[in-house]
């Protein structure tokens, strides 16, 4: 049977602009993809835990509100204390470009800015599943 | 991890370990019979309560009621929520978790499945996804399903406790219901008792409820985002698990199961040794020029490919 | 207002001029719309608008049903508003940019909250500390708020606060340093945004469940009905939804249902209908499509104007205008060659002048990338400036007026409008639509919708699907210093420590049981956050009663 990739799209702090994650979530769904949406106003620990439980390949992060910079790092610090760094992190949002580079030192492996279109998140998606 | 690795994380609760089983299950992986089998003397401990309804009733906020009394109670706790997916593009989004997230934690596990295309309103897998929970040490395992047709009455087939949510102004849902999810649950919950017609509802449930077995099924009134009638429900489940146990109800069911379970991997063994054959499309052909019956056609491909298909067959 | 004979004779004459042109294939653009999915023909004539009738229609600026502007003079008597929004880190930085922006021809405030302040946390709540200062000014007490307006005018300065679920706290801590400024509540002049239920839609800075929340929006309305005539209680805002992916339809249809949920709680209260509705103010975005957004103006003024005029049997005429903020929708501005989105903003601005607006927010353009800086915010008021004295638009009213294709287009909106306000009727209004999630669907699939048509080229984003260029980094972008973060909580601490505890103590006592009685929560509210009680602190008793929202999921 044909492997699934599932993905968890959460919004981590109180940010709740979501225009952007459901988008995301539909055209993955649209690619074929299980799609977990985990909705907004959540901790990394949720994120996480519900990552490992649903034992998705990828997470999907969307923040606009600037509070990445504290959010993304404690999400990828939990994985990591949980032995789930194989998980891939990718993050949408309002990212300046210095945060971009920081973010990608600690282990995010794709940053996603406004303008992005779906095609390329899909693609990016199933060509780091498939490397593994 | 290799199959005895994951057999002994899994049994000690490992979340990590369960949810990649759970994948393996869902994925076909090549070695998961064998791991199953492993697993199989560890299930049987966990009691399974199916959850169904339409959307929109409140299933979710009825079964956080669940779990937080559940998980007050010292109990550990698994939940499978079921969405179907697209069948055009086997794709999915699954957002009944979203409306849980508040209640749980790693103590519950939860997991999302979708229908992966399988006819009915189930999953193929959902079966050893449930005996994986189980093996893991969860006492009490809750079902999700969206309950809207004939199919869904499957749901049956794979818990103990069967609970069909409806909410007030469904008249056009009660003749789906009168097709069959009436008479396969073993608790009516009225949610969204507040709204005004819900007695009306009441009594129109009861004129088409039946005794399930000789269990008088109830019907209970809840709001279930305020927390009203949760206690009252959580009364009937254990006393329909004490009728359950003390009837013997409980092994019929549970036997009963088994024997629908091993002619269904009986057909299904059969099928998969058969649809690869390449005359198939030649027999076919036969069928459809009225040379053949389907029934001859079917003994003639047993017949063919007894001995692959007993070859194929694992010693145990 | 036209001649049937001679309509008909040029309706054959169009027809086959139209034809003639598509015999050809000489028209490339069979089968546009406008963003809302309107088709878009290829000319209009008197046919497209063959009843038209002036005096129904359109009346005088001022006059019923208000189309053509909601004052008799507009731009010639006086200038819209020029409002920035704005606000990061802590008061003292958000105080410097409002004193900034005055200097430079501002001529009203619109505060920023961060989202803590928002969801009713305090700044060293472990959900708020990340959030602390980033989205706007952080408030927990009445201490940042005297901070915040420390040498502004209160009196002479009209202030607009972008603030719902917490709006009673925050509107409390303004009338009460108003107060101490010596301004009386009746002078003071502002806007609270106070519209809960687009929240539950977009945005979704709620805290407690729609009923309870809407008692709180009531109060509010209540009470300044009561004492503080010249504030605008309420701003029911189309805005948010429509950044949400709303189109130009959806976003009037929706603000105006929950509009009409606002007006008939308020009802329901026992307020005589003239007494709170001229004091109801709107809040709607501009995006792209320049007709479309000047007709939606023009309609949304004249369905206003006969909601209140024919369903609630408004007598007042000031309680039939549609007064409206507008902000150039951020959802345009792109992040690939951000200078693109001054011109943008411009006809985005330029639109929303052409529809009447009261005031006005321009975007800055580095907005895709972070919080505007000061230099984008100076270019941003500059924009409303150019269109202000240079361009001469503003010299007669409604000007587009009597074009075929605006009042075709004003009325076809209109329509669509109503259709949806009928079938939101149908379900039970406003707060049980939101509550089954037909807006959130709505919304989500116009976005969705939208977002296919940029990836198939069908709309051409400049920049993004097209004509794409190397990227010129922007060089100056606001930061928000953590170390503001540490100062808030400093401050906030201090507060606390140094506050008089049985005040506290005695406030929070009586406002709880103010809620229990269902009274009107605002004077005890202000009687707390004057003895300095903390934001989350009146949140929690507030939630204790109430009870949180749980959202609906997907």
């Amino acid at each position: 049977m044909e492997r699934k990739i599932r993905v968890l799209i959460a919004k981590p702090g109180l940010n709740g602009h979501d225009r952007g994650a459901k988008v995301v979530a539909r055209a993955l769904r649209d690619a074929g993809m299980e799609v977990i949406y985990l909705g907004m106003r959540l901790t990394p620990d949720q994120i996480v835990n519900a990552a490992i439980q649903e034992d998705v390949d990828v997470i999907g992060l969307s923040v606009l509100s600037g509070a990445h910079d504290t959010l993304v790092p404690e999400v990828m610090r939990i994985l990591k204390e949980k032995g789930a760094e194989d998980i891939k992190v990718i993050v949408g949002g309002i990212i300046p470009d210095d945060d971009v580079k920081k973010l990608k030192e600690i282990g995010v492996v794709e940053v996603f800015g406004p303008g992005t279109l779906t095609p390329q998140i899909v693609k990016f998606i199933k060509e780091i599943v498939a490397k593994g | 991890m290799n199959g005895i690795e994951i057999v002994n994380k899994v049994l000690s609760g490992d979340n990590r370990a369960i949810a990649k089983l759970i994948s393996n299950i869902e994925n076909q992986a090549p070695n998961i019979d064998e791991v199953l089998m492993k697993l199989y003397p560890h299930t049987g401990n966990a009691y399974v309560i199916g959850v169904t309804g339409a959307t929109g009733v409140g299933k979710s906020t009825l079964i956080n009621g669940l779990i937080n009394h559940y998980k007050s109670q010292g109990l550990r706790l698994g939940v499978i929520c079921i969405d179907p997916s697209s069948p055009i593009t086997g794709g999915a989004i699954l957002g009944d978790r979203l409306r849980l997230v508040n209640s749980i934690d790693e103590r519950v596990f939860i997991r999302s499945m979708t229908t992966r295309g399988y006819k009915g309103g189930i999953t193929k897998s959902l079966r050893d996804v449930i005996r994986v929970l189980d093996a893991s040490g969860k006492e009490l395992i809750i079902i999700e399903t969206i309950g809207v047709s004939q199919v869904d009455v499957e749901i049956a087939n794979y818990v103990d406790t069967l609970l069909l949510v409806v909410m007030p102004y469904m008249g056009d849902e009660i003749q789906l219901m009168k097709a069959g999810l009436l008479e396969v649950a073993d608790i009516v919950v009225i949610n969204k008792a507040d709204l005004t017609n819900s007695e009306d509802m009441v009594l129109a449930i009861k004129e088409n409820l039946n005794s399930n077995n000789g269990w008088e099924v109830p019907v209970i009134k809840t709001v279930a985002i305020n927390g009203f009638g949760i206690p009252e429900l959580i009364n009937k489940i254990n006393e329909h698990k004490n009728y359950l146990l003390t009837t013997n109800g409980i092994e019929k069911k549970r036997k009963d199961r088994i024997k629908e379970e091993i002619l269904e991997e009986i057909f299904n063994i059969v099928k998969q040794n058969i649809v690869g054959d390449e005359k198939f499309d030649e027999i076919v052909k036969k069928v459809f020029e009225k040379e053949i019956t389907p029934h001859f056609a079917a003994q003639l491909l047993i017949k063919k490919h007894k001995f692959l298909i007993f070859n194929n067959c694992v010693d145990v | 207002m036209f001649d049937k004979g001679k309509l008909n004779e040029l309706r054959i004459e169009v027809e086959s001029w139209k034809s003639e042109i598509n015999k050809k294939g000489l028209d490339k653009k069979v089968g546009c719309t406008t963003l809302s999915g309107i088709p878009v023909d290829l000319i209009y004539t008197p046919c497209d608008i063959e009843s038209f009738d002036y005096k129904r229609e359109l009346g005088l600026p001022g006059e019923y049903p208000f189309t053509r502007g909601v004052y008799p003079t507009m731009y010639r008597g006086r200038l819209w508003t020029l409002r920035e929004y704005a606000g990061y880190g802590t008061a003292e930085e958000t105080n410097r940019r409002f004193k900034y922006l005055l200097e430079h021809g501002q001529t009203g405030l619109s505060v920023a909250f961060d989202l803590p302040t928002q969801i009713g946390y305090d700044s060293d709540h472990p959900m708020a500390m990340p959030e602390v200062g980033k989205v706007g000014v952080a408030v927990s007490t009445l201490k940042d708020m005297e901070i915040l307006f420390d040498g502004l005018p209160i009196g002479e300065i009209s202030t607009s606060f972008t603030i719902n679920a917490t709006a009673p706290q925050i509107l409390a801590m303004y009338f009460v340093i108003s107060l101490k400024q010596g301004v009386q509540l009746d002078k003071v002049q502002g806007t609270v945004q106070n519209d809960i239920l687009k929240e539950y839609v977009a945005r979704n800075t709620y805290i407690y469940p729609p009923q309870p929340s809407m008692k709180l929006v009531v109060d509010i309305i209540e009470y300044c009905s009561k004492n503080a005539q010249r504030f605008n209680s309420i701003s029911i805002s189309g805005y948010h939804m429509r950044e949400a992916g709303a189109n130009a339809i959806q976003e009037l249809a929706f603000t105006f249902a929950n509009a009409i949920a606002y007006v008939k709680a308020a009802i329901e209260r026992g307020l005589p209908v003239d007494s709170f509705a001229p004091r109801l103010s709107f809040f709607f975005g501009c995006h792209n499509d320049f007709f479309e957004e000047i007709a939606k103006f023009r309609a949304a003024r004249r369905i206003w104007a006969k909601i209140m005029k024919e369903r609630f049997g408004a007598r007042d005429p000031r309680s039939m205008l549609l007064r409206f903020h507008t902000q150039t929708c951020g959802c345009t501005l792109t992040a690939q060659q951000p200078e693109v989105n001054i011109i943008r903003v411009a006809l985005q601005s330029l639109a929303a002048v052409l529809g009447g607006t009261q005031s006005l927010h321009t975007n800055s353009y580095d907005e895709a990338l972070a919080l505007p800086s000061e230099y984008a915010v100076r270019l941003a008021v500059r924009t409303q400036q150019v269109i202000a004295y240079e361009s001469n638009v503003i010299n007669t009213i409604d000007p587009l007026a009597g074009s075929y294709y605006i009042e075709y287009l004003t009325n076809e909106i209109e329509k669509r409008v109503w259709d949806y306000l009928q079938r939101i009727e149908e379900m039970g209004g406003a707060i049980i639509a939101i509550e089954k999630g037909f807006y959130q669907r709505e919304i989500a699939e116009s976005a969705y919708k939208y977002q296919k048509e940029i990836e198939s080229k069908d709309r051409i984003i400049v920049g993004v699907n097209e004509f794409i260029t190397e990227e010129i980094k922007v060089k100056e972008l606001l930061k928000v210093d953590p170390i503001l973060r540490e100062r808030q909580i400093e401050r906030l601490k201090r507060v606390r420590d140094e506050r008089d505890k049985n005040k506290v103590k005695e406030a929070l006592e009586n406002l709880r049981r103010a809620v229990e009685k269902g009274d009107n929560v605002m004077p005890y509210i202000m009687r707390a956050v004057e003895s300095y009680v903390t934001l989350q602190e009146t949140t929690e008793v507030l939630k204790s009663v109430y009870g949180e929202y749980k959202p609906i999921g997907w």
